[in-house]
């Protein structure tokens, strides 16, 4: 086989080709291209962390509630009911995922039963008590989601009337509600170290499927289907917040709406406020890859959106000073559509949804898919 | 806008693909935008006229009834009550996406309802939690008093009903449609998780000595006044899909960009088969083992529902609707639209289309075994695995298929979320 001839030249250009190439391939080596870039920061710096917190936050509080049960005491109530609060805000950092672990096998029903229109939870959570079934955590993965999670606990540390130490103590079924509180809290760090081993690369990783794309992952073919979960999770996490647990249960979907107060996201613990902030500060990490390469600076570098970039940030950020600025409790808002805080907020929420609704897919060339709640 | 693609691999076969069919088809077969939505408006058309004419069969077999009550003029009630259900159930896929329904279908199907609005109910029944409403029981009281306000309710008419619905603005406060129908024909299921629907007596509608639970001339003539507007607004949407009515829904889709209307269309499918009948309707009453979230808990008849909306939805894509006398609607649909741009896409949505009907023929053909029949409320019963498994079949199927409907819409370019509302 006879080599063409290449004059000194044209031997030049080829050699400078080569290591032009050689040069290419070594930067995709050391740098993912920007869209794999935002996958593995998104997950490693926001996703992962919000799951190692719920995890760690839900055992904090088993351990408090088998504290608790030793020996019932006001105070201990109260610690268990502070670690209760601090599990709620480490699940609104996860409960707005659209993809992954948490959507398999309904994880989320385990953990949160809302809204729960017909007061199942104290029914199903007093039947429970009052049967002389074993009460461990095997008997509570087998029942009803509806007494699983913190909505049952919230059930069982904050209701009006069976939520505080005297049901705890010296009552017939004292000792069964502290083993039905102990079980559950066990239970629900259970499937918060689920979730959490089912991202991290040192167990189920599913960190590598989603930021390791292509033909061969059938879950993810390409880098664009994966930002679409972002892009989902931004969308579904923001239109929750606003309608589900803003508008709806305070009425002001519509100019003749009336509050349905106990459609609100944890009305028993006057905690909805709380978690609506907990959710928008962990949503708006998933934005920004906390301080890495997000969704943020691939709009900024890669889609020659900066002006978007900076916008949704900034609503991010009035939306949470406007959800920091309402006074009271969403459950005791007498008059909501007086209430100048309230009105704020909705009108900061309801830009905030558009911008992640209508301009973001559009400036990622990305299409939302259909969600969960598009039902009514 | 030019493209919004969430699967960008499936456009890209789509592309190469459709290279290859349109150099082989024949120009004159291939089927546009503009006649699918026109057959889709068809299709609407037809289904809502048989929702109608089935419902007011519904409300002659009432009036017989009512006229000298029976157990066998109750029954045939019932069953007329069942068959009006096989349209309407087919007609959702076309709620979510088309606000005339939309904003208009609460009146008909709102569910679950505080039934103890309506009448009497057993003693361990609970309302939603802070409803005024729950207890009012509209047949015992001619006077409703409201927190001070008193409302007169002496006659039952249609303003009275339609007034009281989704009173206190609480979505459990069904007054009209579907339901409160179906609670008057077959009162509430007391048997929980086991075999057994309501068992209302017929002696509730007798008129003189007879008449059972009391009030049986104010029961009538709730059963009467509910039927008489589910008639009234199902005609209202027959003629909003009638072709040659100048300012009606039809007219107005017809005249949208095509894009927006096959987004719409996309859109009623996707929604009613992931977060509507997969969740709200099947997830839910799974998950809470929930009996009180089964969807047509007085008669049992939700097996029958949750099929036919499933039909619904293949029958969008297909372009097809089997009449209740039988004959078959066929015409340009979305499939053809999609099979066009891509045969893959197609194909596959086929096949997800067939795999959730054949899981919701499942539930069906359990529901209604000759040996040992299961209805939803005992497959939804804590423990039953054998129900656990044929729900969460359907469950999978419906996701798998609203997968495959975005996959389907990116391979004609069309964003379903892009429907102009």
């Amino acid at each position: 086989m006879k080599l063409p001839t290449l004059s000194a030249p044209q031997l030049k250009v080829m050699t400078h080709s080569l290591l032009l190439i050689a040069a290419i391939g070594l930067t995709a080596a050391c740098s993912p291209p920007p869209s794999e870039k935002v996958l593995i920061n998104t997950s490693k710096l926001a996703i992962l962390p919000a799951h190692e917190r719920f995890s760690l936050s839900s055992q904090a509080l088993a351990l408090a509630a088998d504290s608790f049960c030793a020996a019932p005491s006001s105070e201990g109530l109260d610690l268990v009911r502070t670690h209760w609060r601090t599990t709620v805000d480490s699940w609104s950092g996860v409960q707005n995922l659209q993809f992954g672990p948490l959507l398999i096998d309904n994880q989320a029903w385990k953990i949160q039963f809302w809204p729960d229109k017909k007061n199942l939870i104290a029914r199903k959570v007093e039947v429970l008590i009052r049967s002389d079934e074993v009460l461990n955590e095997k008997r509570i993965d087998d029942a009803s989601v509806v007494v699983q999670g913190l909505s049952s606990l919230e059930y069982l540390l904050f209701d009006g009337k069976l939520g505080s130490l005297k049901s705890y103590a010296n009552t017939d079924t004292s000792t069964r509600r502290c083993a039905l509180l102990v079980a559950v809290t066990g239970h629900l760090h259970g499937v918060a170290n689920g979730l959490y081993d089912a991202w991290r690369p040192e167990s189920g990783n599913y960190l590598q499927a989603f930021t390791k794309t292509g033909p061969d992952n059938p879950e993810y073919p390409d880098d664009n289907v994966a930002l679409a979960n972002l892009l989902d999770t931004l969308v579904a996490g923001v239109e929750l917040i606003k309608r589900d647990k803003f508008e709806r249960p305070l009425g002001l979907a519509s100019s003749d709406g009336q509050a349905q107060i106990y459609l609100l996201e944890w009305w028993r613990s006057q905690y909805s406020r709380e978690a609506i902030t907990a959710n928008l500060m962990a949503l708006k990490t998933v934005f920004t890859a906390a301080s890495g390469y997000g969704l943020d600076d691939y709009l900024t570098s890669v889609k020659q959106h900066s002006d978007l970039s900076a916008q949704i940030q900034q609503h991010f950020d009035s939306s949470l000073s406007a959800a920091n600025a309402i006074p009271n409790s969403l459950f005791s808002s007498p008059a909501p559509r007086d209430q100048a805080e309230l009105i704020a907020f909705q009108n900061e929420i309801t830009t905030l949804l558009s911008l992640l609704k209508s301009d973001l897919p559009t400036a990622l060339g990305i299409s939302l898919g259909f969600n969960a709640k598009d039902g009514d | 806008m030019s493209a919004l693609f969430r699967h960008p691999l499936a456009l890209i076969a789509c592309l190469i693909l459709s290279g290859f069919a349109q150099a082989e088809a024949k120009p004159a077969a291939k089927v546009d935008a503009l006649a699918v939505v026109k057959h889709y408006a068809d299709l609407g058309h037809a289904i809502y006229s048989d929702a109608e004419s089935s419902a007011r069969q519904l409300q002659i077999q009432v009036e017989t009834f009512l006229q000298a009550p029976d157990q066998e003029g109750l029954i045939a009630a019932q069953k007329a009550w069942q068959t009006a259900r096989i349209p309407y159930q087919q007609s959702e896929a076309f709620r979510f996406g088309n606000p005339v329904v939309d904003d208009w279908e609460h009146q008909l199907n709102s569910w679950p309802l505080d039934e103890g609005l309506i009448d009497y109910v057993a003693d361990d029944y609970f309302a939603a939690l802070g409803n005024i409403g729950g207890d009012l029981n509209i047949i015992a009281n001619a006077r409703i008093n409201l927190g001070g306000e008193i409302i007169d309710a002496s006659t039952i008419n249609a303003e009275l009903l339609r007034g009281l619905h989704e009173l206190g603005g609480s979505a459990a406060n069904v007054a009209t449609g579907y339901h409160a129908i179906e609670f008057l024909l077959w009162g509430q299921d007391l048997h929980g998780h086991e075999l057994g629907a309501g068992e209302r007596p017929y002696t509730d509608y007798s008129q003189g000595a007879q008449c059972s639970h009391g009030n049986c001339d104010r029961r009538a003539a709730y059963l009467r006044t509910a039927v008489s507007i589910l008639v009234e607004d199902l005609s209202y949407m027959t003629k909003q899909w009638a072709p040659n009515h100048a300012g009606n829904y039809r007219s107005q889709l017809l005249a949208l960009n095509k894009q927006i209307v096959l987004a719409r269309i996309f859109n009623g499918m996707g929604s009613l088969s992931l977060g509507e009948l997969g969740g709200e309707r099947i997830k839910v009453s799974l998950e809470a083992n929930s009996t009180e979230d089964e969807h047509d808990c007085f008669s049992d008849n939700t097996h029958w529902s949750h099929y036919y909306n499933g039909l619904g939805i293949e029958n969008v894509y297909l372009g097809r609707y089997q009449r209740l006398n039988g004959d078959i609607l066929r015409g340009p649909s979305l499939s053809d639209l999609v099979q066009q741009a891509s045969p893959d896409v197609d194909k596959k949505t086929r096949q997800t289309l067939s795999a959730t009907m054949a899981s919701l023929k499942a539930l069906s053909d359990t529901a209604e075994a000759k040996e040992k029949p299961m209805k939803f409320d005992m497959l939804i019963a804590e423990g039953n695995q054998r129900g656990e498994d044929i729900l969460s079949a359907i469950l999978k199927d419906l996701v798998a298929q609203t997968r495959a409907f975005e996959a389907a819409a990116a391979a004609i370019k069309i964003d379903p979320t892009a429907t102009g509302l």
